[in-house]
């Protein structure tokens, strides 16, 4: 308990902070890592990636600091640790593995085994946060969009995303272009059209280069 | 000095009257209309704490407590900076739905039993200067009747206070009453009135105890055998109430107790508004946020992720509700969808939903159409009324929201 109270001392972020109440509304406003990693995704819905990478690895380093050295996550930052995560494994996903992931920058020469590790990496992190939240529609769809790079999951992968598409409960377009580039790489052209019918159907102008195979 | 003789003797009598404390009767063993120790749990269970004081349990941790937090803004409390503070006092003071007072449930035990489990089973609007209202739970009648037991004694079977009702009806009228309270929605008498609910509110005046004084059309909620007392001297009853000892008579209170227990709210269903066309305009996601789904459904429908792991009550669960896993704070989390319980499987809030009119309109859409057919006392089947609780959004709002589904709820 000490060590923790150090930490929080130490980077001036009071665990025991009313902020949390009301929750959203109060933790965007007032909680600087909160509103980066929130900036981070919207930089990562408009394709600014490279931005997008910039700053949630900037605030990825500086939580770690938050963990002890025992691994213990202090609860406070727990669940942004993981939307941090979610936000570092789709990164990772659409720059295909290339990326430094000591420093959080993206690595355009990064070797094909390192990019191999890092969207594995993303995967199993996905996965990870995927077994937290069954069915959480929005960690399905990215972890499909990571299963893209793995063909012998493919098929599992068409699955779940079928099923977000049948049940009308996809997240965003990214989920409808995924589910068409799975079908098209197994082969099931209609279904893959049906997707990206979809997918044009529920983009504004703004997302319209992101249905495509 | 004889010409004081009367007027002494007259005032001796009044203090004497003034100072006997009311008997309040009770019958012999009366029985309960539920399980107050059932009743005791359910409180706990369904979180009534939140947002009331509630007797034998205790307030929750600050995070959790609706009103306190809000209070905490309004009294500048709240660890925020400055400019933050002023900004969220200003939205507090403009908002009709601020969860800024809520009555303690210490003083119900004045109330009936049964009125008490209707009254959560079919909730109205009870405190006219109030916004929020009692939310609609996810309660059985029994429930209700276990609840009702935990928070007031069971019923006396005395009858309705005796009085001169319509000497009552007067002195209602010439009162102060009418300084916090209404009468079947208007205003009683021609005095001084508080109205914290207009739109020339002070800020002080929102925050005010007079936002929770009731409707005096319902005064027979309270039980028979004490409302005078209560009338007369509320603070002896209850030393937590906002209200005010009256300074009147015995036989005064008498018979406003009798005249207000002669009357009844007027049950009949009003009118429904009708909802406005779509739009024929562009709408985007980011408008609907703005206007709709980020300044009052992001409360209890959170991002768990942005929000220390609890995507609050309509999310996570509490209130008594299941987790149902609705995010309205994103995009992403709005085309999720909620669980549905029965099945375990997600579905989409955009789904047809079958009107009384037979028409389909969204699922998100039926939910806050169905909030003002609550407030006009016609709750629909199949859907509760969102925003829980909250007075239910102008039509403007909603058509914003069906214009957005209806163009395909592109981000």
């Amino acid at each position: 308990m000490p060590r923790i109270v150090l930490l929080a001392l130490a980077f001036g972020s009071p665990l025991t902070s009313p902020v949390d109440a009301c929750h959203n509304g109060v933790e965007l406003e007032l909680d600087r890592e909160t509103a980066q990693t929130s900036q981070s995704e919207r930089r990562l819905r408009t394709g600014r990636i490279r931005s997008a990478l910039q700053l949630a690895g900037r605030i990825r380093r500086g939580l770690t600091a938050y963990r002890t050295s025992d691994g213990f996550v202090i609860s406070r930052r727990a669940s942004l640790l993981a939307r941090l995560d979610r936000v570092l494994a789709v990164i990772t996903v659409r720059l295909g593995g290339g990326v430094d992931r000591d420093r959080w920058r993206a690595s355009d020469d990064a070797p094909r085994a390192t990019r191999r590790d890092n969207l594995q990496w993303a995967a199993d992190r996905l996965a990870a946060l995927l077994a937290d939240s069954p069915d959480d529609p929005v960690t399905r769809a990215r972890l499909g969009e990571a299963w893209l790079h793995f063909p012998a999951h493919h098929a599992e992968a068409a699955t779940m995303l079928q099923e977000l598409s049948d049940d009308r409960v996809m997240p965003d377009v990214y989920g409808y272009a995924t589910l068409a580039k799975l079908h098209d790489a197994l082969g099931n052209e209609i279904a893959s059209a049906d997707a990206l019918r979809r997918c044009h159907a529920r983009a504004n102008r703004a997302e319209r280069g992101v249905c495509r195979i | 000095m004889p010409h004081l003789t009367r007027p002494l003797a007259l005032l001796l009598v009044l203090c004497a009257c003034e100072t006997q404390p009311f008997a309040v009767k009770t019958a012999p063993s009366p029985e309960s209309i539920g399980d107050p120790a059932r009743g005791r749990t359910l409180l706990a269970e369904f979180q009534c704490n939140r947002c009331h004081t509630v007797p034998g349990l205790d307030p929750p941790a600050a995070d959790q407590h609706c009103v306190a937090c809000h209070v905490d803004i309004e009294e500048a409390r709240f660890d925020a900076p400055g400019e933050v503070l002023v900004r969220w006092q200003e939205r507090l003071a403009h908002s009709d739905s601020a969860l800024t007072r809520a009555p303690s449930l210490v003083a119900a035990s004045r109330l009936r039993q049964e009125w008490i489990a209707d009254f959560l089973l079919e909730p109205f609007d009870l405190r006219p200067a109030l916004g929020p209202t009692m939310p609609r739970l996810a309660i059985d009648a029994q429930d209700a009747a276990d609840l009702a037991s935990a928070l007031a004694p069971p019923a006396s079977g005395d009858p309705l206070p005796e009085g001169d009702a319509l000497r009552g009806a007067r002195l209602l009228r010439i009162s102060a009453c009418g300084t916090c309270h209404r009468l079947g929605g208007e205003a009683i008498g021609e005095g001084v009135h508080v109205d914290p609910a207009g739109s020339d509110a002070t800020s002080s005046m929102r925050f005010s105890p007079a936002v929770l004084a009731p409707d005096l059309i319902h005064a027979r909620r309270v039980r028979p055998e004490i409302l005078a007392a209560w009338i007369h001297d509320a603070r002896a009853i209850s030393p937590d109430t906002q209200m005010p000892s009256s300074g009147m008579t015995l036989a005064d209170v008498q018979d406003i107790a009798a005249h207000l227990s002669s009357l009844a709210r007027d049950e009949t269903p009003g009118p429904v508004v009708t909802r406005l066309p779509v739009l024929e305009r562009e709408v985007h996601h980011e408008e609907v946020e703005t206007a709709v789904f980020r300044r009052i459904c992001w409360h209890c429908h959170s991002d768990p992720g942005y929000a220390h792991g609890d995507g609050g009550p309509g999310n996570h669960g509490g209130f008594g509700f299941e987790a149902r896993g609705l995010d309205l704070s994103s995009y992403e989390g709005i085309s999720s969808g909620i669980r549905n319980l029965s099945t375990g499987r997600r579905q989409s809030v955009f789904r047809p939903f079958e009107m009384p009119s037979g028409e389909e309109v969204p699922f998100l859409v039926a939910a806050l159409l169905a909030r003002r057919a609550e407030e006009a006392g016609a709750p629909l089947e199949g859907v509760r009324g969102m925003p829980l609780g909250m007075p239910s959004l102008p039509p403007e709002q909603i058509q914003l929201v069906e214009t957005w589904i209806a163009q395909g709820y592109q981000r």
